[in-house]
């Protein structure tokens, strides 16, 4: 029961931010962020147990590795990119956090680009009189 | 799941608002400025190494390089 875990620990680390964050907020952001890495680490143990299952089935499918590389990537950037404009939400930056999240936007844009690439040769391919002969 | 560094973060921060207001009712404001940095210092130095076991994690998940 991993969930009592996790819940455990959020009660635990938001009941020391009420104290702390009174007297002093700065170091209340820093316990967030303590609190929100140490949660996500935890997930992250479960979650390469997911890719390592999608990996088989890939394998399975024999599906190009490259596009499951370039997927898991995009989700890795996601993930990163979300915590880090959470954070700087919480401390009321909501500015630096939309520029987070526009940055990750263009990043996942470029790690994608290759894929609809191939999408797009594959369709002119199958266009009759078209494509890359 | 390691609890340790949420303790140690929030004792810090409440030991540093205790001696902050100790030592501003002394009218030592000036060594409860330093104080008030030297905790938010100590405890970047803790949140950062945090955050980079967090990057090194998802990297290696992730294989993001």
């Amino acid at each position: 029961m991993e969930i009592l875990q996790v819940v455990g620990v959020g009660i635990i680390a938001t009941v020391l931010l009420v104290i702390v964050r009174k007297q002093r907020p700065e170091l209340a952001v820093q316990l967030s962020i303590a609190a929100g890495v140490i949660l996500f680490l935890f997930v992250l143990t479960k979650i390469s147990a997911v890719i390592q299952v999608l990996e088989d089935l890939a394998n399975k499918a024999q599906i190009n590795r490259y596009y499951l590389t370039t997927l898991l990537k995009i989700v890795g950037v996601a993930y990163i990119a979300e915590f880090g404009a959470q954070i700087c939400r919480d401390a009321g930056e909501s500015t630096i956090a939309t520029k987070v999240e526009l940055a990750a936007k263009i990043l996942v844009m470029v790690l994608a680009l290759p894929i609809i690439m191939a999408l797009m040769d594959s369709l002119l391919t199958l266009l009759p009189g078209g494509g890359p002969s | 799941m390691n609890m340790l560094q949420i303790f140690q973060i929030a004792g810090i921060g409440i030991v540093v608002a205790i001696f902050y207001s100790i030592l501003k009712e002394a009218k030592r404001e000036e060594l409860a400025q330093l104080l008030a940095i030297s905790g938010v210092a100590l405890v970047t130095l803790m949140v950062l190494r945090l955050i980079s076991d967090l990057f090194n994690e998802v990297r290696s998940v992730f294989s993001l390089y």
